[in-house]
């Protein structure tokens, strides 16, 4: 039995990672669990993300603290201190309460010793077992022993119990007997649990359960995770279309949309809410790399563009790349004349049966219905995060995985569970700047592998010309705990101040340098890691060899040597919260932070509190803001300034002060730590459609609002015509605004609920219920609401003839022009955010084309903005339902709580350091820096580096002309020595 | 004579072209051992003094390698560095260094074998082109 | 709409005396900053006057310049002082002080900018000879031909002697004998122009030939000096025999009118190698000519400031060892000014080209 006060996030995808990093940043302990032997989930077949085709997975590491973690490729694996990673484990059972569970795990041995493997595949070569490989969706085969993907660190293989036949061929090939044949899984009680976050994602449908599809026994119907793999350059071709069967360059390409998603006969009544982007992309990037020749095409039922950017980067994709979009749904995938050709039946939007040959079927797979979460997580102190009830993006399960740290570390902080006690971390060690620079180089022989391949003694020699004071060493391996050991112990020993690592892959070392450094004594800054072994790899003669890894050598010598690291001035965190925008979000923000005993300052601009609440509709949401309001309003550690706005504000994470004017006259400051942006959104103006000109024709908003007053009435046979999309996904307004086709579908339900004998028609261009939201577009088929879809080129038209409303359109499926006398006409205006420009230029930040508070990345850092310490949630970064805008309310929080849980702000390594002495003042820096971190300070008349804000990036090093900026350990006269030792 | 072997620098960005340039190291995709690769955290912290240096010092190529467009980790330090590297390439054009030994590239964390390709291409293309100008010489 | 006024005295230098004068004596500037004589010397220096009673001096038409007044301007405006300066600048100080103000050394709140045109300077030593031997040289050098040719190269090759983006412009092309031509292109420059009660006339028929004819002049010169440099540096080793005589003084840079640093690089730490690096330079290389990074240090400087050399050519007028600095800055300048669509000076409001990024994500690289 292990007791534990970590908290267990189960799954490490990119929810569990998110999870992972917002408890451990905010000083919870956890412990990372999957049961693949590799992390990083769905994300890590994935190269390219929509809505922008871009990575940069790499923004969901810490930029607070970041020594804490790693500083390169999260692709490669999760590296934190606080988080502990079990791979190859799961969940048997959760037993106790709330706030003390235990749990069992099962962890199945990986069967190769990390510390010993030096990764060199003989085990691979000789294991008989072949297999398809599920990383590379099948396109490969791979062995019992593998690499489960191929970025990850370490990079040693695992054996696949599975399958593995325990013939130990492998064992007797390893070299250094890294293999282990018991594959008995151990049984691990994990007890005094705070709590747990199942994360675990969703399992994806198989359509092979579907003759329609083909999938399974023609082999140019692939999933859209398959077609990932044919795209990434590491994938089965190198990233070169070939489709699988026969190698043929690909360039006519379908993807078929609501593959085992929006189907109730397989009891699929919901939306897999990511798949019509995922395909969108998909067809993207291929038309990208076919060129002219491409022709690609999307079968869908709607398009489902509900986020802020997606609706442009549809119409791009479909003017820019030539994407065909069909809307039907297809009967057949078979094989053409040519059988390895793919033949497509579909109805067109005319009602034609057409037959169509493409050279490739891409089915857009969306959640299994079949899939149950464990009825585990249904345990109190289990929190689950949403994108493991259903298919998300990314940004949703990035906010909802935060969400479920939120409810995770208020749940434990309840409990009074301590927090992790902030070391003061000794990064700077006085005496290094005054000690006159020492250097001691560890070379690692790799065992005897690099004995015979270099020539030892020129090396020796030529180290001797080198400028500096300079040992050198050699251990055997340092990769295994004995030349670790070996080395510390040589370490303590030694007077040097710097350290030179020259081993193998420095990925695999960065993480260890702290450790080493608390071992030894040496400042992590001052340490060095160098491939030696990929060099003597590349490298053919022994000459050529010796050269490079002297060089090499040269290189990092005068870049250690040219650090020179200056202890950072701290500064005290105020633990307080502005938060600018009283409606869900910023209401449910302020409570998050509140329950966790700090202080807020909630400033609104009108003179109520709850935000658009009276728009609302869905009594649950309604009931939850007013709790809301009611528990804002009684809390003891929130002070309201009502009809209040922001005037001014300065500062940096963790110490801002803002000037807040309330009822137009009185001036306050307000120091605070961090700074919440909810500034909300309200119903968009039209004129569309006639609006105003007749009071049957109203707004969808004002319908909702009057079907809820008690003398409501329209005629029992009355003609109720709803129009979606109302100056809405078309420029200028070119974004969906998620809540209206939800809002016109309950409208419908009700009127044809409370009068039978009426007609209800919506004309829409797609239907926008994502996730189980789905279910109510169900319903209203069902209860008999008509629909009619109308595209741009072909919008209904509403004329007003001597007080009559007659509204026309056309049926595309008839093709004939419909006519209708209408009684009511409802227009789904959509929503915009409120005026924001004053807040953005005194926050410095900055919006969307729209008007939106733009977010630092919309997928990795959705309520971030690009200033560290800001953060932004709800309608007024994008437009959202009132629940996913309490979401993102929480979500924000929890990035706020990195901040407001530490005493200090403390800076971290590679950050950049003005020399006053020679700066000029030009700016030049505080312009170019992308995350806002200088500022110029006029009492001083100094440009100062915010330490806590500042990456690292260096950008403002290479614009500062006379090197007055430099960033530790990267000193430019240590790179131009390194330069200069290179050639 | 012997032949020709050329020294190449290769500044590489720390999250994307170096995480390539490891994916290859640990795929076994072998590129010329010519190039002498020093990480970046940035594209963006490239100083136009590192590739005047360089070139000055003898190299007979500078190799930059950035994360694609979008994908930089701190935003657009890659776009910021592109501008220096064609202003930078421009004067040491008017100084007879083809322009062609200067190469800026987008290379994306997954992309192992494209780092390897480019690298190779890149060596090729300064074999082809023959020594620098400054021919393995120190200008100073 | 651009006004035009005729200012008519005993010569040129009377005539632009009398306005200043008259600008501060009506109170109209607190304090201006233009070149004049002092009783020590015959070089006019950049003076700050605020007594109109001790301009006696005063001749910013003189066609001298011991260095660039931009650095002396950005002096006097560096913070704001409240008060209303008037900057008398030719269009090469005018233009360097817009790249200061960009690159926030100085600030033009509260200034008015008054842009004489110029036909050029002689070489210091030169000028002083002239000016001892004829009095008032000024007008002299403006009647005489001859003596215009005298003026430095880089004087030679330009072609922005006029100046533009000033409120206030002095001209001397196409005016009448022992007059100057004042032109109001900005609102404060026409208030000026009212205030001081000049004569507004309609521009002289012959100014627009005449500036014609010398910029047709100045721009073959121009190319002519661009085909010819190139020759010379066209190869890394053609550039070292043309800087094989640099002393590594750093005047070009101490004199340049952009290079805004406190210290040049070159003069910090991260140039100043140890005695291990330099012992390590000659190890590898055999030999090593000492001081280093001469090379080096004129590229950097190409680099950082080519883009905003505004070619005034007082790097070359100081060398000690007759470098054409100057020509080399105008021609590599003339290519990244290009490259990036870029004039120095032209347009405070026209950012510098390291500055400002692609927004648009696209793949293309170097």
């Amino acid at each position: 039995m292990i007791k534990n006060t970590k908290i267990l996030v189960v799954g490490a995808g990119i929810s569990g990672i998110r999870s992972a990093l917002d408890l451990a940043e905010t000083g919870h302990r956890v412990c990372l669990i999957d049961k693949a032997p590799a992390m990083g989930g769905i994300l890590s077949q994935l190269d390219h993300q929509f809505p922008d085709n871009h990575c940069g997975m790499c923004r969901m590491l810490p930029m607070i603290d970041r020594d804490n973690g790693q500083q390169f490729c999260l692709r490669k694996g999760l590296f934190h201190e606080n988080i502990e990673i079990l791979l190859s484990t799961e969940i048997i059972s959760i037993e106790g309460n709330a706030g003390n569970l235990t749990v069992t795990i099962s962890r199945r041995p990986q069967g190769v010793d990390p510390d010993r493997c030096t990764g060199c595949r003989d085990c691979e070569s000789e294991c008989n077992i072949e297999i398809s490989d599920e990383f590379s969706a099948g396109f490969r085969k791979r062995k019992a022993i593998y690499l489960p993907t191929p970025h990850q660190i370490p990079n040693q293989r695992v054996i696949d119990w599975d399958t593995c036949s325990l013939c130990g061929a492998c064992r007797d090939a390893c070299p250094t007997g890294s293999i282990d044949l018991d594959n008995q899984p151990e049984t691990l009680v994990l007890e005094n649990i705070p709590a747990v976050i199942i994360s675990t994602g969703v399992e994806l449908y198989d359509p092979g359960h579907v003759d329609l599809y083909g999938f399974g026994h023609l082999p140019n119907v692939v999933t859209a995770t398959a077609f990932e793999r044919i795209l990434s350059s590491s994938g089965p071709y190198q990233g070169r279309l070939f489709r699988p069967s026969d190698g043929k360059a690909l360039k006519k390409i379908a993807w078929i949309q609501c593959v085992g998603s929006r189907n109730i006969m397989i009891g699929a009544d919901y939306c897999s809410t990511a798949c019509c982007m995922f395909a969108v992309k998909e067809a993207l990037l291929a038309s990208r790399k076919i060129g002219k020749d491409a022709r690609t095409a999307i079968f869908y039922m709607d398009m489902r563009t509900f986020g802020r950017d997606f609706q442009r980067y549809k119409d791009r994709a479909e003017k820019d790349a030539g994407i065909r979009f069909v809307r039907c749904r297809v009967h057949s995938i078979e094989p053409a004349e040519n059988d390895k050709d793919i033949l497509i039946s579909y109805i067109d939007s005319s009602g034609n049966p057409i037959d169509e040959t493409f050279d490739m079927a891409v089915l857009s797979t969306g959640k299994n219905p079949e899939f149950q979460l464990p009825e585990f997580a249904s345990r109190e102190g289990v929190f689950t995060v949403n994108s493991a009830r259903g298919f998300m993006d990314i940004q949703g399960a990035v906010i909802s995985a935060s969400v479920a740290s939120e409810k995770a570390g208020r749940s434990v902080s309840k409990k009074g569970s301590a927090l992790l006690q902030q070391r003061p971390e000794k990064l700077y060690f006085d005496a290094v700047c005054e000690e006159k620079p020492q250097l001691q180089i560890v070379l690692c022989t790799c065992g005897d592998f690099l004995k015979p391949v270099l020539d030892w003694d020129r090396i020796k020699a030529e180290l001797k010309n080198m400028p500096g004071r300079i040992e050198i060493a050699r251990i055997k391996m340092i990769c295994d705990q004995n030349g670790w050991d070996e080395m510390i112990a040589m370490l303590r020993n030694t007077t040097a101040n710097r350290l030179l690592l020259a081993a193998c892959n420095p990925l695999v070392y960065l993480p260890r340098l702290k450790e080493l450094s608390q071992e030894t004594g040496i400042m992590p800054s001052l340490m060095e890691v160098i491939n030696l072994r990929s060099m003597v790899d590349q490298a053919t003669d022994l000459a050529f060899r010796t050269r490079a890894v002297l060089c090499e050598l040269e290189m990092s010598i005068r870049r250690l040597f040219s650090h020179n690291p200056v202890e950072p001035a701290l500064y005290p965190v105020s633990k307080s919260a502005l938060i600018v925008g009283a409606g869900p979000a910023g209401l449910t923000a302020a409570i998050s932070l509140a329950v966790r005993d700090f202080k807020v300052s909630l400033v609104e601009k009108t003179s109520r509190l709850g935000g658009n609440w009276s728009n609302i509709q869905s009594a649950e949401s309604r009931e939850t803001i007013r709790t809301l309001v009611t528990e804002v309003e009684n809390h003891p550690l929130i002070t309201i300034h009502s009809e209040a706005e922001v005037i001014q504000s300065f500062g940096n994470p963790g110490r801002f002060v803002t000037r807040i004017r309330s009822n137009n006259k009185d001036e306050k400051s307000l120091l605070h730590g961090v700074t919440i942006l909810a500034t909300g959104g309200r119903a968009a103006e039209t004129t569309a459609y006639s609006y105003r000109k007749n009071n049957k024709i109203t707004t969808l908003f004002e319908l909702e609002e009057r079907l809820q007053q008690p003398d409501f009435a329209v005629g029992s046979n009355a003609t109720i015509v709803f129009i979606q999309c109302v100056d809405s996904r078309e420029e200028p307004r070119n974004y969906c605004s998620r809540i209206c086709c939800l809002k016109s579908l309950k409208a419908a339900i009700t009127l044809r609920e409370v009068y039978p004998q009426s007609q209800v028609y919506i004309f829409y261009r797609d239907i926008m219920t994502y996730g189980n939201s789905e279910q109510v577009y169900t319903q209203a088929r069902r209860k008999g609401v008509m629909f009619i879809p109308y595209d741009l080129e072909n919008k209904p038209r509403v004329r007003i003839e001597s007080g009559r409303i007659m509204v026309e359109g056309s049926d595309p499926v008839l093709d004939e022009p419909v006519f209708f006398e209408a009684d009511l006409v409802a227009l789904a205006t959509g929503i915009v955010p409120n005026p924001a420009a004053d807040l953005v230029s005194i926050f410095n930040l900055k919006t969307t084309c729209d008007g939106f508070i733009r977010e630092a990345d919309s997928k990795w850092r959705p309520v971030d903005t690009g200033r560290e310490g800001i953060f932004i949630c709800g309608v007024g970064r994008s437009p959202s339902r009132a629940n996913e805008a309490m979401d993102e309310g929480k979500a924000a929080a929890q990035r706020a709580l990195r901040i407001l849980s530490k005493d200090t702000m403390i800076a971290s390594r590679h950050t950049a350091r003005v020399r006053h002495v020679f700066c000029s003042l030009c700016e030049t820096c505080m312009h170019v820096c992308p995350h806002g971190a200088r500022y110029m300070d006029f009492e001083l008349q100094r440009v100062q580096v915010d330490h806590a804000a500042c990456q690292g990036c260096g950008v403002c090093a290479a614009g500062c002309p006379n090197s007055a900026t430099i960033i530790e350990s990267f000193e430019e006269n240590g790179i131009m020595g390194a330069i200069e030792a290179a050639l | 004579m012997t032949a020709f072997e050329p020294k190449i620098i290769a500044l590489v960005c720390n999250w994307c072209a170096y995480t390539a340039a490891d994916l290859a190291g640990t795929s076994r995709l072998s590129y010329p051992a010519h190039i002498r690769m020093i990480r970046m955290m940035c594209t963006g912290m490239i100083d136009s003094k590192y590739i005047l240096k360089a070139f000055l010092d003898g190299a007979d190529g500078v190799f930059v390698g950035g994360c694609h467009p979008g994908d930089c980790h701190y935003i657009d330090g890659n776009l910021k560095a592109k501008k220096r590297i064609l202003g930078t390439g421009k004067i040491l054009e008017q100084f007879g260094f083809e322009p062609e030994r200067l190469r800026l590239r987008w290379i994306g964390a997954s992309e192992g074998p494209e780092f390897q390709q480019n690298m190779t291409d890149f060596v090729t293309a300064i074999k082809t082109l023959g020594p620098g100008q400054t021919n393995n010489r120190m200008v100073l | 709409m651009i006004r035009y006024a005729l200012v008519k005295n005993r010569s040129p230098v009377h005539a632009v005396k009398s306005v200043l004068e008259k600008m501060l004596s009506q109170k109209l500037v607190d304090a201006i900053l233009a070149a004049a004589r002092n009783p020590y010397s015959l070089l006019p220096m950049p003076t700050l006057f605020c007594d109109p009673g001790k301009m006696e001096g005063i001749d910013p038409l003189a066609p001298v310049a011991p260095f660039n007044a931009a650095r002396q301007a950005a002096a006097v405006t560096k913070q704001p002082t409240g008060k209303r300066i008037a900057l008398v600048l030719r269009p090469c100080e005018q233009r360097a002080l817009i790249e200061l103000v960009k690159l926030k050394q100085c600030s033009l709140e509260n200034v008015i900018l008054i842009g004489v045109e110029c036909l050029g300077r002689l070489e210091n030593q030169a000028y002083i000879q002239h000016a001892s031997e004829v009095s008032d040289f000024t007008s002299v050098f403006y009647k005489n031909p001859d003596m215009q040719a005298e003026v430095t190269r880089a004087c030679g090759v330009c072609e922005q002697f006029t100046p533009a983006g000033v409120d206030l412009t002095i001209s001397l092309l196409g005016a009448p004998e022992g007059g100057v031509g004042i032109t109001a292109e900005t609102e404060t420059g026409d208030t000026l122009i009212t205030q001081l009660e000049l004569a507004v006339a309609d521009e002289p028929e012959s100014r627009a030939a005449a500036v014609g004819k010398l910029l047709q002049g100045r721009i073959a010169a121009r190319d002519a000096l661009f085909k010819a440099t190139v020759e010379k540096i066209n190869h890394i080793e053609k550039f070292q025999e043309l800087i094989a005589t640099c002393l590594s003084c750093h005047s070009c840079r101490i004199s340049c009118p952009v290079c805004y640093c406190k210290e040049c690089v070159f003069i910090t730490d991260i140039f100043a190698h140890p005695p291990e690096t330099l012992l390590r330079r000659a190890m590898k290389r055999g030999a090593v000519k000492l001081p280093t990074d001469t090379t080096m240090f004129h590229l950097t400087r190409l680099a950082h400031m080519s883009h905003a050399c505004v070619g005034c050519g007082h790097c070359s007028s100081v060398c000690p060892s007759n470098i054409p600095v100057a020509d080399i800055f105008r021609t590599v300048a003339a290519q990244t000014q290009a490259l990036f669509d870029y004039q120095p000076g032209r347009d405070i409001s026209e950012p510098i080209p390291y500055l400002v990024f692609e927004e648009e994500l696209s793949e293309s690289s170097v």
